[in-house]
């Protein structure tokens, strides 16, 4: 019944050519949206990955960069570096801090940290062994705020000169910068402080018996894998930004399903003296929904095909207009789109499929 | 058409419809009705129809609008359920059909033509064709052979790639026809074939039908009010007030 179904949708070019507009429209809607989900998430955790630790070791109830605070006095190092099973022993120190940029004040997140293998993610302009006195900022920050290498820029009263520029450190409302470990408590006054101890493992060691060990020795810190500081620090957003996506997508998708509908049943409506003339010689009721669920699978894929190359220029344009748009194009998300489209279809096509049912194949034998 | 239709008023009598179990009846109605409606709205479309089609003929049942004979045909053609009776049709028992086999019996065994064409708009003359040889399970390629030859051979070869709105009514009646012969069914049902149509066109497709019995041995039963098709009929039966009743110009036995 393909030819029937295609015959009967093509007939009426304009309405069809108005249902793959919305379907695709609806298609790019949800794709940007997962992307900008999987792009947040992606980024959000970029660095915190980069990081070369086991363990993170902060202050008894802090849990993450941005929402806690964590205040420790930097004489634990020694402490944690008695602990059995503790390898090496780091620093970190990091703050979200208001700098000036050509007279303007902006935001960036700063990081000092005293293992150079802890530093910006990749370096793509510049140099990464930064000094005092100098400053490392993410692609995204330099682009939106059109600052090259070799510029200044003034936190805290002090001049900066920024020596390179990494990438893999956008945060979306922020970016990572990175300092020298000194250079940082000077612009944030921690003298003696450090917010966390990055802790790598001997190489026999065992993650839970060290973080106890850890705990037992100082109650008064509180212990993540990696893996779990990177949960935590994308969990605070994410419990909130997360469900606000999902609305967003569940819109999305149902009004695809919506549009693909009202094609279909309007065209069942239409099209119904003829249904009945195909059940009254012959055709059966499945065939029938068949043809319904045919034609508003076409016009899915239709709108899917169109959808997906135009989300990835819809979130190329966007990246290049808003840097900071941390949007990002997979085939995973592509292919749970297809998913989702054929699933509407043939959701949508239930509507007129209970119509088609009804059809009564007399109407053959009216005029 | 030199007879004038004298009605012999009176049922089909139940000696005067053949065995059912005799191999050359296709069709066999036993005390068939058809009630709409429930208590005094109630009306009685088809009143104890009995009735017997033998392969081969040609029945014409003649009658007024509103006597009873498009839901005779919807009846014998599957397409409702009797109140009271049983329809047997190519050796089926129609009322023990599930609608799907039911749907099935009407595709392989049954050929409709309806009073106004019914094509499907959006398809071509061919396609209008090849969709009920889909329906039947036909590869494509053979799907479009076959719809080719039959229109070829029903005059309408110029006219293959033509939508049902650039046909005249007669050529529509055609496509129709061949759209009924597509899955060679033993019985084709007719109903006002040529209600629609003019004087000319009428008489064309009322010699196709005559031919199709003679030549390929299809069984026939139209529902008309048109006399002229009266001649050309193996046998014309009457209905009045959904009561089928003999017409004396042609019987079975003449």
């Amino acid at each position: 019944m393909f030819l029937l179904a295609r015959k009967n949708l093509l007939v009426h070019t304009g309405r069809f050519l108005l249902a793959i507009a919305g379907i695709t429209s609806s298609v790019v809607l949800v794709l940007l949206l997962m992307g900008l989900y999987a792009g947040w998430r992606e980024n959000m955790s970029a660095y915190l990955r980069h990081v070369h630790a086991d363990l993170w070791v902060g202050q008894k109830g802090a849990s993450d960069l941005f929402h806690t605070l964590s205040l420790l006095p930097a004489i634990g190092e020694q402490l944690l570096r008695q602990v059995e099973g503790v390898g090496e022993v780091s620093s970190f120190v990091g703050r979200l801090m208001t700098c000036e940029v050509r007279g303007q004040q902006r935001h960036t997140f700063i990081v000092g940290v005293d293992d150079a293998e802890n530093g910006a993610v990749e370096i793509v302009a510049g140099r990464g062994d930064v000094h005092d006195g100098e400053i490392v900022i993410d692609q995204v920050f330099a682009r939106k705020e059109g600052i090259q290498l070799g510029d200044t820029l003034t936190v805290a009263g002090q001049a900066l000169a920024v020596i390179g520029i990494a990438r893999g450190g956008n945060c979306f409302l922020y970016q990572y910068a990175f300092v020298t470990l000194t250079q940082a408590r000077r612009l944030f006054g921690l003298d003696g402080i450090v917010n966390y101890f990055l802790v790598r493992l001997s190489p026999t060691a065992s993650t839970a018996e060290v973080v106890s060990r850890i705990e037992n020795a100082t109650p008064l810190v509180s212990v993540f894998s990696k893996d779990q500081f990177i949960a935590n620090n994308l969990s605070l957003t994410g419990d909130n930004f997360l469900p606000i996506l999902r609305v967003l997508e569940v819109i999305g998708l149902l009004v695809g399903t919506v549009v693909i509908g009202l094609t279909i049943y309007t065209l069942t409506v239409e099209h119904g003296p003829e249904y009945g003339v195909l059940k009254a010689v012959g055709a059966s009721d499945r065939t029938l929904y068949w043809t319904a669920a045919l034609q508003a699978l076409t016009c899915g894929l239709l709108g899917w095909l169109l959808g997906v190359p135009l989300s990835w220029g819809v979130v190329t344009l966007a990246q290049y207009f808003v840097p900071q748009f941390p949007a990002a194009s997979s085939p995973r998300h592509a292919l749970w789109m297809l998913g989702c489209t054929v699933g509407m279809s043939l959701i949508a096509a239930s509507l007129p499929a209970r119509r088609i049912a009804r059809i009564d194949p007399l109407l053959a034998f009216k005029g | 058409m030199s007879k004038t239709v004298q009605s012999r008023v009176g049922e089909i009598t139940q000696s005067s419809v053949l065995s059912p179990q005799s191999s050359s009846v296709l069709i066999h109605l036993q005390d068939v009705s058809k009630i709409y409606g429930t208590g005094e709205t109630a009306v009685r479309a088809v009143d104890r129809v009995s009735l017997s089609v033998q392969t081969g003929e040609l029945v014409l049942i003649l009658g007024p609008s509103g006597a009873g004979k498009t839901t005779l045909l919807a009846l014998i053609g599957g397409l409702l359920h009797p109140t009271s009776g049983t329809i047997q049709v190519a050796g089926a028992e129609l009322h023990t059909l599930s609608p799907s086999a039911l749907s099935r019996f009407r595709l392989q065994q049954i050929g409709f033509v309806f009073q106004f064409f019914q094509l499907l708009s959006a398809l071509t003359a061919r396609e209008n064709v090849e969709v009920v040889l889909r329906l039947g399970g036909s590869a494509p390629k053979a799907a479009r052979q076959r719809a080719e030859e039959l229109l070829v051979r029903l005059g309408l070869g110029a006219r293959l790639t033509h939508l049902p709105a650039e046909l005249s009514g007669g050529e529509k009646q055609r496509v129709a026809l061949a759209r009924a012969l597509a899955l060679h069914p033993p019985l084709l049902i007719a109903d006002e074939p040529t209600g629609s149509l003019d004087s000319r066109s009428g008489e064309e497709v009322i010699r196709l039908l005559r031919q199709l019995v003679d030549e390929e041995h299809h069984t026939v039963l139209i529902a008309s009010h048109d006399q002229r098709i009266a001649p050309v009929a193996s046998r014309v039966l009457r209905c009045e007030d959904g009561r089928l009743v003999e017409g004396c110009l042609k019987t079975s036995d003449q």
